[in-house]
């Protein structure tokens, strides 16, 4: 008897009904376009979460299982995708001088973006006065543990240190964790030596090199592809989860439900107003066909809350539907987890600073405002697209203008709601800005931007 | 459909019949293990009763309400409560015996750390208060595990909730 109650058996009842759930999705996805399956799978996630939400997600105990078992197959593809993609793109490019036109181009889109997000924020911020009267939730900040403090104070990255992450250290280290802008840094000077090499000594000397990346490219992104493929089945369980969780923290969201909110508005206006309106006019591209093309990608990021676990389906779509050039979709689509993350690095902690700020009574003059702007900008250039960098790159700027960190610690239990939206955010600027820079470099191919999406044959979410 | 399409179904009908008799069941055998608490004194077989019957109440599922199902909780609560006291009166016992007999510290120690265990895995904060002889224990914790205490060699911090 004591063993038959120790089973949890609601949750085995969640996992039967989601493989149930899997098995139509599956029937699904043969008959209707791949973009409308992963929005099946987001709705089905979300009436499994709805309907089974519980206290600690204790009944999502197998989901969140398969859930992370997608995250962790994706994010295990993360360094050798970029790797050989970077360096195979980069060769075929076979030209330094665009190389570096590529380079410097998605380093100003990229920033450009965050510059638009952080004025974007403080005008939202400033005009709603968000925190007003929110005073009580920062009522018990001096009881916030000392110990509890220290260990956020360990987050805090200085500007010397952002800098110095970017740099490669130990190559095998560095693809190991997955240290995005050190693997292009490697990548970018394996490929410059190769076209280097190649044109002072002829390609016979190194093309033996050039074979070995091609045939581990296509195994790598053969392998991807049975990992595209389980998407919709992992966005089932990850919805689940995200919705089983709001409902059971919805009291702890009450008293901030409006900091939320505001967050949710301001990265969407960013993610598709401010993006929109870069597509139209830098890319030249059709928003909502480019928003569609990339459906995909936007729902693994908001369900993984994962820019770099984004990464492997991200640079696929660019490539195969979007029309973007290898060489752009492999440098800049990964560069965009570094650099940029608009929703990380600007939206989140300036909104956070500013409730803050108008919830205690407090008014800084602007040019403490624009001192937060500056430090914001300095974060987005290097912050790791994982999730939770959140929590890392609030905590920094809090200090940074001398905030008390205890407010961010209060703060936090938000941070896994908004984290969806943020990651969202960032992953779409990086779409957008490979699109702009493919534009600008001559390297979009509008033929596959304007070819029609039909029905799947299911291998329409696989990797080329 | 398929096989495996109503293996599945078959499974699930199986799990949320399951659930439904885990849930009522849950409930049941906490009432019976509360009930087979009896007279509470100061022995292995009555505490091995009371921590059965605290195993089973926490792993009540918190999704349904069903601690408010359990009856006799006054009772239950008293046990908890009741224990308490009789081991903090042990550890006592045991402090005002190394001063007669010369118990070593080391054994008041044992006896101040398990009522100590006791306390804080039957009762919550503001039950503590219900103990008659609560201020007992924080003054021989004082004694006995504070370090710069008289206690044993280990010194181990033991940090009240009061």
């Amino acid at each position: 008897m004591d063993a038959l109650l120790s089973v949890n058996w609601i949750a085995l009842l969640v996992l039967v009904i989601a493989l149930l759930l899997f098995k139509a999705l599956n029937w699904i996805a043969y008959k209707v376009n791949w973009t409308f399956v992963i929005l099946i799978s987001m709705v089905m996630g979300a009436v499994v979460g709805i309907v089974f939400a519980s206290e600690g997600n204790s009944y999502m105990t197998w989901l969140a299982l398969i859930g992370d078992v997608y995250v962790n197959l994706i994010t295990a593809l993360v360094a050798p995708v970029i790797l050989v993609s970077v360096i195979s793109g980069l060769i075929q490019l076979n030209d330094k001088e665009k190389m570096k036109r590529i380079g410097t181009k998605s380093v100003f889109w990229l920033m450009l973006s965050s510059a638009i997000a952080i004025v974007i924020t403080v005008i939202f911020g400033g005009l709603t006065q968000i925190g007003r009267g929110a005073g009580a939730v920062f009522s018990d900040i001096s009881s916030v543990a000392g110990s509890t403090l220290e260990a956020y104070q360990e987050m805090e990255t200085s500007f010397d240190q952002i800098l110095l992450k970017l740099f490669p250290t130990n190559i095998v280290g560095d693809l190991a964790a997955d240290n995005i802008v050190a693997i292009i840094i490697i990548a970018v000077a394996v490929a410059v030596a190769y076209v280097s090499v190649s044109s002072e000594e002829g390609e016979d000397k190194v093309k033996t090199f050039k074979d070995l990346i091609e045939g581990m490219k296509k195994i790598i992104f053969y392998i991807l592809s049975y990992v595209i493929d389980l998407t919709p089945y992992a966005v089932l369980c990850l919805t689940a989860i995200s919705a089983s969780q709001l409902l059971s923290d919805k009291e702890a969201l009450v008293q901030v439900i409006l900091l939320v909110a505001m967050i949710y508005v301001v990265c969407l206006v960013q993610t598709y107003g401010v993006n929109a309106i870069i597509l139209k006019f830098a890319a030249k591209l059709s928003p909502v066909k480019f928003f569609k093309k990339t459906f995909d990608a936007q729902a693994t990021a908001f369900t993984t809350q994962s820019s770099v676990g984004s990464l492997p389906i991200t640079i696929d779509r660019l490539i195969r539907k979007v029309g973007v050039d290898e060489e752009v979709a492999n440098f800049t689509a990964p560069l965009g987890t570094t650099i940029g993350m608009a929703g990380c690095t600007c939206i989140w902690p300036i909104l956070l600073a500013m409730f803050y700020l108008n919830a205690t009574g407090q008014h800084w003059e602007v040019s403490q405002y624009l001192i937060m702007c500056f430090m914001c900008l300095v974060l987005s250039m290097g912050s790791a697209g994982m999730p939770g960098i959140g929590v890392v790159t609030a905590v920094s700027l809090f200090s940074a203008v001398n905030l008390p960190i205890a407010a961010v610690v209060l703060l936090i239990p938000i941070n896994s709601i908004s984290d969806m939206v943020r990651t969202l955010t960032n992953v779409v600027g990086a779409n957008v800005t490979a699109a702009v820079v493919a534009r600008k470099t001559d390297l979009l191919d509008d033929s596959v931007f304007n070819a029609e999406e039909g029905r799947t044959n299911k291998k329409e979410g696989q990797a080329s | 459909m398929k096989k495996s399409t109503i293996a599945l179904i078959v499974a699930a009908i199986v799990c949320l019949g399951l659930s439904v008799f885990s849930v009522k069941a849950s409930v049941t055998r906490t009432n019976t293990a509360i009930e087979n608490i009896g007279e509470v004194t100061y022995t292995d077989e009555c505490k091995a009763k009371i921590d059965r019957a605290v195993e089973y109440y926490n792993a009540l599922d918190p999704n349904f309400d069903l601690k408010e199902r359990i009856n006799h909780m006054e009772d239950f609560d008293a046990a908890k409560i009741e224990y308490a006291r009789l081991a903090i009166k042990a550890a006592s016992v045991a402090d005002a015996r190394k001063t007669v007999e010369g118990y070593s510290s080391d054994d008041v120690k044992k006896y101040v750390e398990e009522a100590r265990e006791v306390v804080d895995q039957y009762l919550t904060a503001d039950q503590y208060a219900l103990v008659e002889n609560y201020a007992d224990l924080a003054a021989l914790e004082n004694e006995y595990t504070s370090t710069g205490g008289t206690g044993g060699a280990s010194e181990e911090v033991s940090i009240p909730m009061c």
